[in-house]
C-alpha cells in the first residue's frame, strides 16, 4: 500500500483549509466601519444642530406661510438626518454581529480541522505500527483499513464542516437582508419628505443612507461564495476548431483544443488502473483528482491537486455544453468528461461511466474547462 | 491556531508516525512471531494463525479423520477463529503500549483486542 502522509493531510485537509481562508475576518475593516459610524455621527450632529437653531432663529424672524413651509421644511430634515443616523447605527451593529457570526464560523471550522488532524495523526502511527507486523501481507491488510476506515472519517467531518460553513453564510445572509430591507425602508421614507429646493442637497445624503444599507445587503451576500469560485462561462467552440478524439466505445469526438484533447487520451489511457487514495502514481495507482491532474499534467497543463480545488478555467454552464476535457466537480469526488454522454473517473479501477451531477454524500459543484 | 502550515503539520505527522514504526520494530523483536494457536481438547486437530487471520498452519492426525469431513471443517473454523482472537490478543499486548490511549481503538478496529477472561476453552468447543 503506497501513501504519502503530505498527501493524506492535504486531501484531508483540504475542505476546511478552503472554509478557513473564506472565513477569515479583517479587525481592520470592522473597526474601520465603527469608526465611519462615529464621525457621521459627529458630523451629522453639527448639521442637525445647526438646522434646528436656523429654524428657531426662521420661526422667530419671520411669520406667514413661506415661513411656516420652511420651519416644515427644516424638521423634516433633522428627522432624516436622524433616521440616518439609526440606520447607520444598524450597518455598524451589522458589521459587528457579522464579524462575529464569521468569527465564531471559523474557531468551529479549526476545531473540526483540529480534530482531523489529530486524527490523521493517531490513526497514521497506527498505521506506521501494524506494517512492521508479520506477514507483511497481515500488516497491509491492517494499514488498508486502517485508512480506509479514517478516510470515512475525514469525510464525515468534512460534511460536519461544510455544514458549519453553511449556518455561516446563512447567518450571514439573514444579517445583510435585514440590513438590506431597513435600508430600503428608510430610502422611501425619505422619498416621501416633501423637501424645499434649498435643501436639496441633504435631501441627497438621505438616499444615499439608503443605498449603503443596500450594499451593505450585498456584501453579507457575498458570503456566499463560500463553496465556489466566480470563474468566467465557458464559450462554445467555433466550428472547425475541434481537435478529434477516438473514445473506447468507437465513435470519435471533437474536444475543444488539442489541449483537452490530450488529456482525454491520457485519462482514457489509464483505464483499469487501480484506485489508491492519494495516488498520482500513473498505471499503477491513483485517486480521482489524480487522475485529472496527471491525465492535464500529461496534456502539458498544471491544475490543482485536490478535487474541489480543480475548479479552475471556465465555468460550463449546462450538462448539454459538456466537451471532453471538462471537469465535474463534486466537492470531494472529480470526474473528466470523455464525450458522448461519458465521463472517465478513478473508481476502483479507474472507468468509464455516464455523466452524472449525483456522488454519494457528497455536493455537486459544477463543471469546469480547464482550458477557459 | 488560526493559520496552519500544511507542510509541517505533516512533517509532525510523518515524524510521529516513524517513530512509532521504529518502536513497533523494537516490539516485534522483542517478543518475536506473533501468532495464535488452538487445539481441539484431544490434539487431533490443532491451527496456526498469522494477526487478522490468515492460516499459517492447520495439522490433523490420523484420529481426528474418524470425527467425519463435517465435523472436522466445522472445528477447523472454531479453532481458527479463537487462534485469530488470540493472536489478536498478543497483537493488542504487543502494540497497546507503543500507540498509548488513542491508538487502542484503531486496534480494536483492527480486531486486536484483549480476550475477555471468560474465554471458551478449547475442549468446550469441542464437546459443543
Amino acid at each position: 500500500m503506497t501513501y504519502d502522509t503530505a498527501e493524506v493531510m492535504r486531501a484531508g485537509l483540504d475542505t476546511t483549509t478552503q472554509f478557513g481562508q473564506k472565513m477569515r475576518t479583517d479587525p481592520a475593516a470592522v473597526s474601520g466601519a465603527q469608526n465611519g459610524h462615529v464621525q457621521l455621527q459627529s458630523s451629522m450632529n453639527t448639521v442637525m444642530a445647526n438646522a434646528g437653531s436656523q429654524r428657531v432663529n426662521l420661526s422667530l424672524a419671520a411669520e406667514g406661510n413661506t415661513a411656516d413651509r420652511a420651519v416644515g421644511t427644516s424638521e423634516s430634515l433633522e428627522k432624516e438626518i436622524q433616521d440616518l443616523l439609526d440606520e447607520s447605527a444598524e450597518i455598524e451593529s451589522a458589521v459587528a454581529r457579522a464579524a462575529e457570526a464569521l468569527d465564531v464560523g471559523r474557531i468551529k471550522n479549526e476545531q473540526t480541522r483540529d480534530a482531523i488532524i489529530k486524527d490523521i495523526d493517531t490513526t497514521m502511527k497506527a498505521v506506521a505500527a501494524t506494517k512492521q507486523m508479520q506477514p507483511p501481507e497481515a500488516g497491509q491488510a491492517a494499514a488498508r483499513k486502517l485508512l480506509t476506515d479514517l478516510m470515512g472519517r475525514i469525510q464525515k467531518l468534512t460534511g460536519v464542516a461544510a455544514t458549519n460553513a453553511e449556518q455561516t453564510i446563512n447567518e450571514l445572509t439573514e444579517i445583510g437582508t435585514t440590513l438590506g430591507g431597513d435600508g430600503a425602508t428608510t430610502a422611501s421614507g425619505a422619498t416621501d419628505t416633501k423637501v424645499a429646493s434649498q435643501f436639496n442637497n441633504q435631501g441627497n445624503s438621505g438616499h444615499s443612507g439608503g443605498g449603503g444599507g443596500d450594499s451593505g445587503g450585498g456584501g453579507g451576500g457575498g458570503g456566499g461564495a463560500v463553496t465556489k469560485p466566480r470563474l468566467p462561462v465557458a464559450i462554445p467552440p467555433q466550428p472547425g476548431t475541434g481537435v478529434a478524439v477516438n473514445l473506447p466505445n468507437g465513435k470519435t469526438v471533437q474536444a475543444p483544443n488539442e489541449t483537452a484533447a490530450k488529456a482525454v487520451r491520457a485519462a482514457l489511457s489509464q483505464l483499469g488502473v487501480p484506485y489508491v487514495w492519494g495516488g498520482t502514481a500513473r498505471d499503477k495507482g491513483l485517486d480521482c483528482s489524480g487522475l485529472t491532474m496527471t491525465s492535464y499534467g500529461e496534456a502539458g497543463l498544471t491544475i490543482p491537486r485536490t478535487a474541489a480545488a480543480q475548479t479552475i478555467g471556465a465555468e460550463v454552464p449546462s450538462m448539454d455544453q459538456l466537451l471532453p476535457g471538462d471537469l465535474v466537480v463534486w466537492s470531494g469526488h472529480v470526474a473528466m468528461v470523455i464525450g458522448d454522454g461519458q465521463m472517465v473517473e478513478a473508481g476502483d479501477p479507474v472507468e468509464v461511466s455516464p455523466i452524472r451531477t449525483t456522488n454519494a454524500g457528497q455536493s455537486f459543484i459544477g463543471f469546469y474547462r480547464p482550458t477557459g | 491556531m488560526a493559520d496552519i502550515d500544511l507542510d509541517r503539520e505533516a512533517a509532525r505527522v510523518a515524524e510521529h508516525a516513524d517513530s512509532t514504526a521504529d518502536q513497533a520494530r523494537r516490539r516485534f523483536d522483542q517478543v518475536g512471531k506473533i501468532t495464535g494457536k488452538a487445539e481441539s481438547g484431544d490434539g487431533s486437530i490443532s491451527v496456526e494463525v498469522s494477526p487478522g487471520g490468515l492460516l499459517a498452519e492447520v495439522n490433523l492426525t490420523r484420529s481426528a479423520l474418524r470425527f467425519g469431513s463435517d465435523s472436522i471443517a466445522q472445528q477447523i473454523m472454531e479453532l481458527s477463529n479463537l487462534a485469530t482472537r488470540r493472536a489478536g490478543d498478543k497483537m493488542y499486548q504487543a502494540l497497546a503500549p507503543v500507540l498509548g490511549e488513542s491508538g487502542a481503538k484503531h486496534l480494536e478496529s483492527l480486531g486486536f483486542e484483549r480476550l475477555p477472561d471468560d474465554e471458551p476453552q478449547v475442549t468446550e468447543i469441542f464437546e459443543r
